[in-house]
């Protein structure tokens, strides 16, 4: 018995190396635009998981597609599978607050095949919630005040103007 | 400057505040075009913000000359300092009236920061959400700063001043350069000249986004904003990640390229539109331009490969260079994140940064900075002393310069350009010694003091709303006298504290 000792715990160790997840489906490491930017060399080359808004326009580039998310501090681009663009109901703009999307993918602090741009090679585009319109309403004040001022400011110009030609006369 | 005695304080200041309000007149009626923007795109809400502000401040001018009165005398060149002084802060106040409105600032003193920094064509931002701000209020951000970039006093000698005096406003603005013999032509040829880029710029910049796979229907905005944006040296871009928004290198070459024909001198352009092709061999401020964008380049480019700040040779170019570029000409168009500066490129690199920014683009164009011509100047001097250090005491040496015509290298030239980079050195030193106190790191005070003083808008992370107001009010102290080139600034402060503007 007390030779198979060390023989079972071997084995157990074993069984626990080989049940470990290696580093390629390791969970992604939840991240915030300020630690990419600030701390990227942390991040470098690690697969991370970015939510955030997605915002502006996408920019197609063949079969793939940048698209910028941003978590309100920073915005990050991720270039993705352009198929995964119909996902994407509204970007964020003055008209619009763009989906929320989770972007899974491999960072890059310098991303040699983009130009050394910091940027997500992303795997997965996951829409969270989807866009939806901003209203804008009138300002009320300004509904009454702007008639108001305009109607000085033309009557100012008109004394401005009677003023000059009165000077020009004299 | 005649010194020939004081005139009473009142018909002096009225004379400036005549003058001023035709400037304030003005910036209120470019309000307009952002309104017509917001009327195009259905947005009520903005048309209604600008056409308030607009009323208000052309109101507000109006009053401003009418109870001045019209001048009975043309404007000394105390007066064109004095106006120009006045204009730009009038100006800032009257033109955060629609930022203010429109919520995307903190504060009145934020939005009154981001004109500051527009019409300085400094390129510096507080604004909070820029990516979800509307078509209108970007068209107006873009304006401010090309406006700005151009002169707000060369604005109204174009449109508004007929009285005599103009040069004197001119120069105010620290444009001493007359391209053509008249100084409303040449207000008129600067603007001219404005406007053709305009629409060739435009044009390039739309073709390289369609080509990079941005959305047709976004690319002629974004094209005329960032425009707007590198012919004025401004910086400001429509988004947040500024340049990275796009993903495409060759519009940021695009892009970058147009900021160095707006940071060259109106009159070497004149120049080269008439043919006059040899002046690109031969002007020393354009030499000297060159020179020191390479041997800047040294510094960045060793400093960056050094540290190991990117993996390729190419990498190097497109950021390094780009950015140096940007700093130089004092644009501040990036393609890399504010806080990646500090943190990613070295001691070494940052050092040729701030060495760009603070020598700065051109005279007579949209840049800010030293200015090329000033630097050339005392360079030559510096190498004239040496040569006559050589020769006989008896020798009789008169040096000369060819700036777009042939010049004496006067020690009245070398003091006027010393004197000016002396002042801009002082400020500069005062802007980072204060950020260091204030507990932010040397290399990054240092980085944001030379953005600032020298009008540039690149970042190492330090401007943001949530600085202190104090620091808000030093960096636009800073832009201001940076772009009016402290003469103007100190005639007002003079003015004030004697009571008595001397003509």
């Amino acid at each position: 018995m007390r030779t198979w000792g060390p023989l079972v715990a071997l084995l157990f160790v074993g069984v626990i190396l080989v049940g470990m997840p290696s580093p390629s489906c390791a969970a992604p490491l939840a991240v915030t635009g300020t630690e990419l930017v600030t701390h990227g060399k942390l991040y470098n080359r690690r697969i991370v998981a970015f939510t955030g808004q997605v915002i502006g326009s996408p920019i197609r580039d063949g079969r793939k597609a940048w698209v910028n998310v941003s978590d309100g501090f920073y915005a990050i681009g991720a270039l993705v599978e352009a198929k995964e663009l119909s996902k994407i109901n509204s970007y964020g703009s003055y008209w619009d607050v763009g989906a929320e999307v989770r972007v899974v993918g491999t960072f890059y602090t310098d991303d040699a095949s983009q130009g050394g741009e910091t940027d997500i090679r992303a795997t997965t585009l996951q829409v969270i919630r989807p866009g939806h319109p901003v209203p804008h309403p009138v300002n009320r004040y300004l509904v009454f005040l702007t008639p108001l001022t305009g109607v000085v400011a033309l009557l100012l110009f008109d004394l401005d103007r009677r003023k000059r030609r009165s000077a020009h006369l004299s | 400057m005649s010194r020939g005695g004081t005139r009473s304080r009142g018909q002096d200041w009225r004379l400036v505040g005549f003058y001023s309000g035709r400037i304030v007149v003005g910036f209120g009626l470019l309000m307009l075009i952002p309104a017509l923007v917001a009327i195009g795109e259905a947005d009520w809400s903005s048309m209604l913000t600008f056409i308030f502000s607009a009323s208000v401040t052309v109101a507000s001018g109006f009053a401003m000359s009418i109870s001045a009165g019209q001048p009975q005398r043309p404007a000394q060149w105390y007066h064109g300092l004095l106006i120009a002084s006045v204009a730009w802060v009038l100006a800032t106040l009257f033109g955060a009236i629609p930022y203010d409105l429109s919520g995307y600032y903190l504060s009145y003193l934020d939005a009154a920061f981001d004109v500051m920094s527009g019409l300085t064509t400094t390129g510096l931002s507080l604004i909070q959400h820029p990516d979800a701000i509307s078509d209108a209020m970007n068209t107006y951000r873009f304006i401010v700063t090309y406006v700005g970039g151009l002169g707000i006093v060369v604005m109204a000698l174009t449109f508004f001043v007929n009285e005599g005096g103009a040069f004197k406003l001119y120069v105010g603005e620290a444009k001493d350069e007359r391209i053509l013999p008249n100084v409303r032509s040449t207000a008129r040829a600067i603007w001219r000249i404005g406007l053709l880029y305009l629409v060739v710029g435009s044009a390039l910049l739309f073709v390289t986004l369609v080509i990079g796979g941005f959305p047709i229907a976004r690319a002629p905005w974004n094209a005329v904003w960032m425009f707007l944006s590198a012919f004025s040296t401004g910086g400001f871009a429509p988004h947040s990640q500024n340049l990275l928004y796009y993903h495409n290198p060759i519009f940021e070459f695009a892009v970058v390229s147009i900021a160095i024909i707006g940071s060259l001198n109106f009159a070497f352009h004149y120049a080269l539109w008439q043919g006059r092709w040899k002046e690109a061999t031969r002007d020393l401020e354009f030499l000297t331009f060159f020179l020191s964008v390479n041997i800047m380049w040294l510094f960045v480019a060793i400093g960056l490969i050094r540290v190991g700040a990117y993996s390729g040779i190419a990498e190097i170019i497109r950021i390094g260079y780009l950015n140096l570029i940007s700093a130089h000409t004092t644009t501040g168009v990036s393609n890399i994140y504010a806080p990646q500066f500090p943190v990613r490129w070295g001691s070494l690199a940052m050092l040729g940064m701030v060495m760009a920014m603070l020598i700065g683009g051109s005279a007579t164009s949209t840049a800010g900075g030293f200015k090329g011509i000033r630097v050339g100047i005392l360079l030559r001097a510096i190498a004239e002393d040496v040569r006559r250090m050589l020769l006989p005491e008896r020798a009789v040496v008169r040096s000369r310069f060819h700036h777009i015509e042939d010049s004496v290298l006067t020690d009245a030239r070398v003091r006027g350009a010393a004197v000016i980079i002396m002042l801009y050195l002082a400020t500069f030193a005062t802007v980072a010694l204060i950020l260091a106190l204030y507990g932010y790191p040397l290399t990054s005070s240092l980085f944001e003091a030379a953005s600032v003083t020298g009008n540039v808008g690149l970042s190492s992370g330090i401007t943001q709303a949530s600085m202190a107001p104090v620091l808000k009010l030093l960096f636009m102290v800073a832009m201001w006298v940076g772009r009016l080139e402290f003469m103007s600034v100190f005639a007002l402060v003079a003015s004030l504290i004697r009571g008595r503007v001397p003509a």
